[in-house]
């Protein structure tokens, strides 16, 4: 029953940091995997939703880790390192209106660029639809703290894409 | 930079309206399958544990051999004894005079 419950919410958050469906759909197997095992610890302090965007949240980002570090290992990503921006491969997030499809392939590759914690802000509000103060309550931070990390990765991400124009249409 | 501008604010809009994506209907059954994978005994057993066990496992294995060739000795031993009685073979290098 929580599978069906959470699934679409766990695979949407696991898609929006992955941007790859096949590990998106591995981790979200993973988040209720934990859920099943870690069930005992859950004390009821925070909500469950919060509880499952949480374990959803940090096997994401270590699965992200994961793949970046095969990825550091790989000769092709040494020989090609240049801007990630300009990486002819792009994500396409399937819930994306198809007007704005190649748009939010620019998009998504500037929010892969942001830092980790600034990222995990914007998928949560900006993908979920989450509001600051359940941010605030999934990152255990302050909503403050979510406001200056949703202002920063705009920041970031006006200053990747502009960088992007700026290059590819001169 | 205006048109620059506009093409940011476009990007950064791109997610307007966005739906969510939605998972994989076999979701539910592959959590299972993981889950009865993980149920396989699965024995988590300290590194100290397997040393000592290790060691014992060496140690017995030491006292047996030792036990099978002192035996194997032993038994040799035993069938030259019978030998030597049987057929009346010494090991007794005190040669004495037979009159």
């Amino acid at each position: 029953m929580l599978v069906y419950t959470w699934q679409n919410k766990v695979f949407n958050t696991c898609i929006g940091i992955l941007q790859n469906a096949e590990d998106a759909e591995e981790t979200t197997q993973d988040v209720f995997v934990e859920v099943y095992f870690s069930v005992h610890k859950f004390d009821g302090r925070s909500t469950l939703s919060t509880w499952i965007y949480r374990i959803a949240i940090n096997k994401s980002l270590d699965r992200l880790r994961h793949n970046k570090r095969k990825k550091r290992a790989g000769l092709l990503q040494r020989l090609f390192d240049g801007n990630k921006m300009n990486d002819p491969a792009g994500f396409i997030h399937p819930g994306v209106e198809m007007e704005r499809k190649e748009l939010s392939v620019i998009l998504f590759k500037a929010i892969d660029l942001l830092a980790e914690n600034q990222k995990t802000a914007y998928i949560l509000h900006y993908l979920e639809g989450l509001p600051q103060q359940e941010i605030a309550d999934i990152m255990q931070t302050s909503v403050g703290a979510v406001e200056s990390l949703l202002s920063r990765a705009k920041a970031k991400l006006q200053k990747l894409l502009g960088d992007y124009y700026r290059k590819n249409f001169k | 930079m205006r048109e620059e501008d506009n093409r940011i604010e476009e990007a950064l809009g791109s997610l307007k309206g966005i739906r969510q994506a939605e998972a994989n209907v076999y979701t539910f059954d592959k959590v299972m399958l993981k889950l009865q994978n993980e149920r396989v005994p699965h024995v988590s057993i300290s590194r100290g544990w397997i040393a000592g066990m290790v060691l014992v496992v060496a140690i017995n294995t030491g006292v047996a051999l030792y036990s099978i060739k002192n035996n194997g000795i032993v038994i040799k031993e035993n069938y030259y004894k019978e030998l030597e009685s049987e057929m009346g073979y010494t090991n007794d290098y005190n040669y004495q005079e037979v009159d």
